[in-house]
């Protein structure tokens, strides 16, 4: 019997070592991505460089909801408060006095943020670290409640802070919104953070940590039966996502320079939502897959919302919100065909990518 | 010397039904302890307040472990690191999840380091998570199911199944492991060959048991002492030849009117 766990051990030190040669080729591949964004950082249009943008920092913004609804099985519906937090505090930080003032007509900033202008960087650590603090004192009443109350306390919660920004005007400069603030953000930062998301939540996924996620998913009974403090993990996973949804928010507000409550609707949450079910709720891989195709594709099915001809016979007028029909009804497509979204639970690992080129297909790695 | 366990006027109350009415109990180090009854009269929740899964309506929970510690109003993730693991009735694996993983499950609750350790890879985080697979694997090993290490759990048959919950309840190094109606279900040899498993690891883990079951030939086979529930209330304790004599118990299992019959 020693000899058989000793067989075991033995095949472990060999997917260890398969993890070396994974390493190089992850390496690699982030080396190919840095190479083709630093082509298109040259050579393609404003317009391309832009979607680019928005496609990492959906990525980013749709692994880390997928952390606490697909991996720790936690529906909640409140990421466009993180994500309106993380923008406003780091606008805010990186506004000079003299922008502040332009912008504050109405009612004068107060005072202890009208003087204040750091660095970009800071500025988002700031960010990220707002709607953190935040997702950790929401999380001590939100979790005590499970599932269909959960989605609707957040969902509160995501409200409260809309209706917040549009009240706080001496803090938020209320529907006005921020404007001229400065455009940071280029392909460098949004791809860096993407990254940088995905290679701290795939890590914490695969670890003991992970584990105990989707072992609080599967079944909370057992998890807590068996020493595992379920309150503190969903804590853990929340205030994570909280975290890079607020630097993603940062990312946003200095892509976009100009924002107002009116962004950080229901809607927001909503768009992310369609992601990470398409994708699969719990795999990472379906998350960045689906964000992708959402930022790409919603940018193609901006032609259906213009007047269009048809061949020179007749021309078709646009109809604004054209777009959400079509995504809706990929929605419930992909809902009666494809139950469990583009990916499932699976995740992508090089051992499936290998198998695609020597032809044994052993299917990807579930999690 | 104190027992390990102690119970005092435990009593749960359900609006007007009281399902479990002061009960008392003395769990002295290293023994095994059946829990019997008919169906409804109260034993899991017996288990679910000692387990912290229920808080009872009134009535106290001692375990001995370096001191006394009251267990009634902690929560169950901390009434497992005090020392009892528990099995359920209708098993509760995590089932899309290998067999090798529900086991390590069991480590997580003493893991050391960090959750940013895993994230920067660590040296003591990979130290900690190779010492959770040696020792997963060598508990597999003791129920026969090391073989079965990367199915899933969902997949293994019934009787593996509850092995797997009970390899994983040892896992959490208890001191006191309770196991509801772990024979349920099982034919008599799986029967037999889990009374063996229960007789080793009670052994070579010094562990105090306490068993619901209903399968006599077990409960006689296993027990050292045998407590008897019917609609809350403790109708009987002694050893199981006593038990078996107990005219109160005969009537609680087989109903006034069969008595009269014979």
């Amino acid at each position: 019997m020693k000899d058989d766990i000793r067989f075991i051990r033995a095949r472990q030190r060999w997917s260890a070592g398969n993890r070396r040669r994974n390493t190089i080729l992850t390496l690699i591949a982030v080396g190919l991505l840095c190479g083709a964004l630093f082509l298109a950082g040259r050579f393609a249009d404003e317009y391309h460089i832009r979607i680019l943008n928005m496609v990492a920092i959906y990525i980013t913004l749709a692994v880390s909801y997928n952390l606490i609804n697909g991996i720790t099985g936690q529906f909640s519906l409140e990421p466009n408060a993180f994500v309106a937090l993380g923008a406003y505090s780091a606008s805010l930080m990186t506004m000079t006095p003299l922008e502040k003032e332009m912008n504050f007509i109405i009612d004068p900033c107060v005072p202890w943020l009208a003087h204040v202008c750091v660095p970009f960087l800071p500025a988002i650590i700031i960010g990220g670290l707002t709607a953190a603090i935040f997702a950790l004192l929401m999380g001590f009443p939100v979790f005590r409640v499970r599932g269909d109350y959960l989605a609707i306390v957040t969902l509160g919660f995501g409200e409260v802070i809309r209706v917040v920004a549009n009240n706080m005007q001496t803090v938020t400069n209320g529907p006005l919104g921020l404007k001229g603030i400065a455009m940071y953000t280029d392909l460098r930062w949004t791809w860096g953070l993407a990254l940088l998301t995905l290679f701290v939540i795939v890590r914490l996924v695969n670890s003991s940590y992970g584990r105990a996620l989707k072992a609080i998913r599967e079944n909370e009974l057992a998890a807590e039966s068996m020493g595992i403090n379920s309150f503190r993990h969903k804590l853990l996973a929340f205030t994570l996502a909280a975290f890079f949804e607020g630097m993603a928010g940062a990312m946003l507000a200095h892509l976009i320079t100009t924002i107002s409550p009116m962004l950080f609707t229901f809607f927001l949450t909503f768009n992310l939502l369609i992601i990470i079910v398409l994708g699969g709720l719990g795999s990472l891989t379906g998350s960045v897959i689906a964000a992708i195709a959402f930022t790409w594709g919603s940018e193609l099915l901006r032609a259906v919302e213009e007047p269009t001809n048809v061949f020179g016979w007749f021309t078709i007028p646009g109809i604004p919100g054209m777009r959400m029909v079509i995504f809706a009804v990929i929605l419930i497509a992909a809902m009666l065909f494809w139950r469990e979204g583009i990916m499932g639970r699976k995740e992508f690992s090089w051992q499936w990518f290998l198998g695609l080129f020597s032809g044994k297909h052993k299917g990807a790695k579930s999690i | 010397m104190a027992p390990l366990l102690e119970t005092r006027n435990l009593t749960m109350r359900f609006g007007g039904l009281t399902a479990v009415d002061n009960f008392d109990l003395r769990l002295e180090q290293g023994e095994l302890v059946g829990l019997i009854g008919p169906n409804g009269a109260g034993k899991t929740t017996v288990f679910n307040m000692l387990t912290g899964r229920l808080r009872p309506s009134s009535g106290s929970i001692t375990l001995q472990t370096d001191g006394p510690v009251e267990l009634v109003g902690l929560k169950p993730n901390r009434i497992n690191r005090l020392g009892i693991a528990r099995t359920f009735q209708n098993i509760q694996l995590l089932p899309e999840m290998s067999v090798l993983e529900n086991v390590m499950m069991a480590w997580h609750g003493r893991l050391k380091s960090p959750f940013w350790a895993p994230i920067l890879g660590l040296p003591s985080y990979r130290r900690e998570e190779e010492a959770m697979i040696d020792g997963s694997l060598e508990l597999l090993d003791r129920v026969d199911l090391l073989e079965l290490a990367d199915a899933e759990a969902g997949s293994l048959a019934y009787g593996q199944q509850r092995r797997l919950e009970i390899v994983r309840a040892l896992a959490t190094r208890p001191v006191l492991l309770l196991l509801d109606e772990p024979a349920a279900g099982m034919n008599p040899n799986e029967t037999n060959d889990l009374m063996r498993i229960i007789t080793e690891i009670r052994k070579d883990f010094s562990l105090t048991i306490l068993v619901i079951e209903h399968d006599m030939k077990f409960v006689m086979g296993l027990c050292e002492r045998l407590i008897v529930l019917d609609h809350g209330v403790t109708i009987a304790k002694g050893l199981p030849e006593e038990i078996r004599k107990n005219e109160q118990v005969i009537t609680a299992y087989l109903g006034e009117r069969r008595r009269a019959a014979d």
